[in-house]
């Protein structure tokens, strides 16, 4: 009796010490899951990484928003950074979830997108001149980055449903290059958000949604 | 004693099993036209109190290589229509569909006779957008910033999301002499699916189905 007593007491102090936060994957274990997202999805063989930790304050869909209502469990990320630069930028980064230990975003520096080709130049010189037809040109950007979207995400990811389509995210074009962003919609509600670099079509993120309860950003 | 008793359990699992060929359990047809009632009410704010309750059995489909397909390992997908109002013979007026294992109503359509006449204005406006029928000139985008507008205020009042709506994923559109129609996915956030069918100009909703409730089959939506 008196040890069913004291089990009940340690169970109690240990639920009051740690706050009621969930048990979360330890910095070695987020290491290995954001460097093998990052060699995936950039098609890399990194092999360090730094991880730092952050806690986000969370929201709650209410009434048609997103709002902070104080009661939210905040969402703890891990943040893996590799390929350390010569400025002491890093090339990659990625998110973790430190709950599910589940990697679920990948950023390229975008210090570091890669450079032109000729061709390239080329078709970023003629995007740039085109004055009045801005928005044949953010079409053009868009469709061929939706394209090459269409063929990378099935490569990437193991896909358990067709695609349904896509949603625009925005663009830019500047004088070293353009992007697109947008998301990938799965027909079985997986949703990817990416981000390509135009003329290269490179990928400089990707995000697979909904991996963690809802953030503050989505305000 | 005991270990007689749970191999012949075991063993009344199993012939059971074998029995049924391993179909799931379903829900009752009052359970599927209670369900069903309900959605048809909730989406079409009617308020029909009796239907026609049928089972139905529809092919599942695997996804493999980019594609839908049927390997013949596919498990049946079992579902209930309940059309509205309960008639003697013909059409009914709004037919819903049931996920017979999970009871979840998922899918609501009315006869596009429940469309109203267009009134002169609207009849205008198709008019303009019809061009004649010069499939070149056919003004399709304001049919579908009208409906998609509609389906934005729409959807949130007749569905409780749990996320904000992601965005509009188009799905088609056609005109004839008589009026038009579109239909698109509206996406939440949190990965939810909606498809609808709707007319236009009267902005009305012939369709809606929630993605995902039952397994996979080749068809669309």
């Amino acid at each position: 009796m008196i040890k069913k007593k004291i089990l009940v007491v340690i169970v109690c102090v240990a639920f009051l010490l740690s706050g009621c936060s969930p048990r979360l994957v330890g910095e070695a274990k987020a290491k290995e899951a954001g460097l093998a997202f990052i060699n995936h999805v950039f098609d890399v063989n990194e092999t360090d990484a730094v991880v730092s930790y952050q806690e986000q304050t969370g929201t709650t869909f209410t009434d048609g928003t997103y709002k902070v209502t104080g009661e939210e469990q905040p969402v703890y990320v891990y943040i893996v950074a590799a390929a350390k630069q010569e400025d002491g930028q890093y090339l990659y980064y990625t998110h973790v979830n430190a709950e599910t230990g589940v990697a679920y975003a990948a950023f390229r520096n975008t210090m570091f997108a890669p450079e032109l080709t000729a061709d390239e130049q080329k078709a970023l010189e003629e995007a740039r001149k085109s004055g009045n037809n801005k928005d044949d040109v953010y079409t053009r950007i868009s469709t061929e980055c939706e394209n090459a979207a269409q063929k990378w995400i099935p490569e990437k990811f193991e896909l358990k449903a067709g695609i349904l389509g896509f949603l625009d995210g925005g663009g830019s074009l500047g004088s070293t290059g353009g992007n697109a962003n947008f998301y990938v919609v799965v027909r079985d509600g997986t949703i990817y958000h990416v981000t390509f670099s135009w003329p290269q079509l490179t990928v400089m993120d990707v995000t697979l949604l909904n991996q963690t309860r809802p953030t503050e950003d989505m305000r | 004693m005991k270990r007689k008793i749970a191999i012949l359990g075991v063993f009344i699992i199993c012939a059971s099993l074998f029995l049924t060929g391993g179909k799931p359990k379903l829900i009752s047809e009052d359970e599927a036209k209670e369900a069903g009632l309900a959605f048809i009410n909730h989406v079409f704010d009617v308020n029909e109190t009796d239907a026609v309750v049928s089972q139905a059995v529809q092919s599942g489909a695997t996804y493999i290589d980019g594609e839908y397909k049927l390997t013949g390992d596919e498990q049946q997908i079992y579902f209930y229509t309940v059309a509205a109002p309960k008639l003697q013979e013909g059409q009914s007026e709004y037919t819903a569909c049931v996920n017979a294992e999970t009871g979840v109503a998922y899918s609501a359509e009315q006869r596009y006779s429940h469309v109203p006449k267009m009134t002169v204005e609207q009849r205008e406006k198709w008019s303009k957008a019809y061009a004649n029928g010069d499939s070149d000139a056919i003004d399709y985008v304001s049919m579908d910033i009208d409906c998609t507008d509609f389906a934005r205020e729409w959807i949130p009042q007749k569905f409780n999301l749990n996320a904000s709506i992601l965005g509009i994923v188009d799905s088609g559109s056609s005109f004839d002499q008589d009026g038009a129609n579109t239909n698109f996915y509206v996406v939440i956030h949190d990965g939810t699916i909606y498809h609808i069918t709707m007319a236009w100009p009267q902005l009305t909703v012939i369709e809606v189905t929630i993605l995902n409730q039952t397994r996979p089959t080749g068809d669309i939506p």
